[in-house]
């Protein structure tokens, strides 16, 4: 086979029925880039017997790990919302996601419930199937206007399988006029009623699991299940400096919620046809970078904001207006 | 040759694309004809019957035909 090119390839998804048991994509998911990578804890063996180099060599424990890539797209991204540590939720056509406390990985099989995936990559026209796919950690960011996600993707397993034929809906992103960042206290379940703000240049949201492959004393060397840990949750952006307002905030800790709203087909998440709106609830500056960086620089503070627990309520929560329907 | 695209988790009417066959309309079937067969199998270098096969939302359901499309 002659050399191929990233163009050619695709990722399939399915919802898993039993985790880690290889189901072919039900969708084809449109990416910018994958790495999923085969990682394994090689055995060298060092005995002793005059020699100085390792003597033998034994297949160790493994799993999958590697980034995917995408255009944030109402038509997909609740499949991936639902193989991340979270508690969903479905009513009037909206999707919600709060995180969970879940350690390991679920083996449910339906329902509002968290779910693994099989995932199918093919590449240079060479399928693998890669199981009991999990999110470790995803990071939602504006880039070029759009709106895009990384998945941090863990995996138990991969094997050889046959090429799939994908099937292609047309694309429904989120550009440059989709977005909105409102502001409010810090509560369970702020109203964000203000304007929007003008003052961010950029938003990344950023939610890592801390995951784990854990491996058991079974015949196999595959990885048992995907260990989740922490949950640690930021905002990254830049803000215009203009007042002290925002560098009191820091410095007193004070805390406030943070809405991003994406949009298709309306000016609100109730009269849109499609929508993604992630709120951090109780949110707190982690760190106000603020400097004279250079002569034609505008001063700028780049901030981080750490998402921390709420008494009675979800740190953060992700609402997805979608047309699928996820049972 | 009729081939019957459902995939429930997405809405009915919408439009899949199949490079080198064509549009299918989720939870409707299509009439493909004997040359728009012919054209996916070259392109794909297997048959229809083998490229659907592991394909839990695509059945096929007869023979290449003239043409034509069937809801």
């Amino acid at each position: 086979m002659p050399a191929g090119l990233s163009g050619g390839g695709h990722l399939g998804f399915a919802f898993e029925t039993t985790k880690g048991t290889y189901v072919a994509p039900t969708v084809f998911v449109p990416i910018l880039s994958e790495a999923f990578r085969y990682v394994e804890d090689r055995y060298f063996s060092p005995q002793i017997r005059q020699q100085t180099e390792v003597s033998d060599v034994k297949q160790g424990y493994y799993h999958i790990e590697g980034d995917v890539e995408l255009e944030v797209d109402p038509n997909f991204l609740p499949y991936f919302l639902f193989i991340c540590r979270h508690t969903p939720s479905f009513a009037s056509g909206v999707y919600t996601f709060i995180p969970s406390t879940a350690g390991g990985t679920s083996t449910a099989a339906s329902g509002m419930v968290e779910r693994t995936a099989s995932i199918t990559i093919t590449r240079n026209g060479i399928a693998r199937g890669y199981t009991g796919c999990t999110c470790g950690g995803l990071r939602f960011f504006v880039d070029g206007g759009v709106l895009k996600l990384a998945i941090n993707m863990m995996g138990e397993s991969d094997s050889a399988q046959s090429v799939p034929t994908p099937s292609w809906v047309a694309p429904n992103l989120f550009g440059a006029d989709a977005h909105y960042i409102r502001t409010d206290t810090s509560g369970t379940a702020p109203g964000f009623a203000g304007s929007p703000v003008v003052d961010f240049n950029g938003y990344e949201f950023n939610a890592n699991f801390n995951p784990s492959a854990e491996n058991r004393i079974v015949a196999t060397r595959s990885a048992s299940y995907i260990m989740r840990h922490e949950t640690e949750i930021s905002l990254t952006t830049e803000l215009d400096f203009v007042d002290v307002t925002e560098y009191n905030n820091f410095v007193a800790t004070t805390q406030k919620a943070i809405r991003f709203e994406s949009l298709n087909g309306g000016a609100t998440f109730a009269a849109a046809t499609t929508g993604v709106q992630i709120d951090v609830n109780r949110g707190v500056y982690e760190t106000y970078d603020l400097g004279l960086s250079g002569l034609a620089d505008i001063i700028m503070a780049g901030v981080t904001m750490r998402g921390i627990g709420i008494t009675g309520g979800a740190s953060y929560r992700i609402k997805v207006k979608s047309p699928v329907t996820i049972t | 040759m009729k081939i019957e695209f459902n995939e429930p988790t997405m809405p009915k009417g919408m439009l899949f694309h199949v490079n080198a066959l064509g549009a299918l309309e989720n939870g409707k079937s299509v009439d493909f004809s004997a040359e728009e067969v012919a054209t996916f199998e070259a392109a794909q270098g297997r048959t229809i019957q083998e490229a659907f096969k592991d394909s839990p939302n695509v059945k096929i359901l007869g023979s290449a035909s003239k043409g034509g499309d069937d809801s």
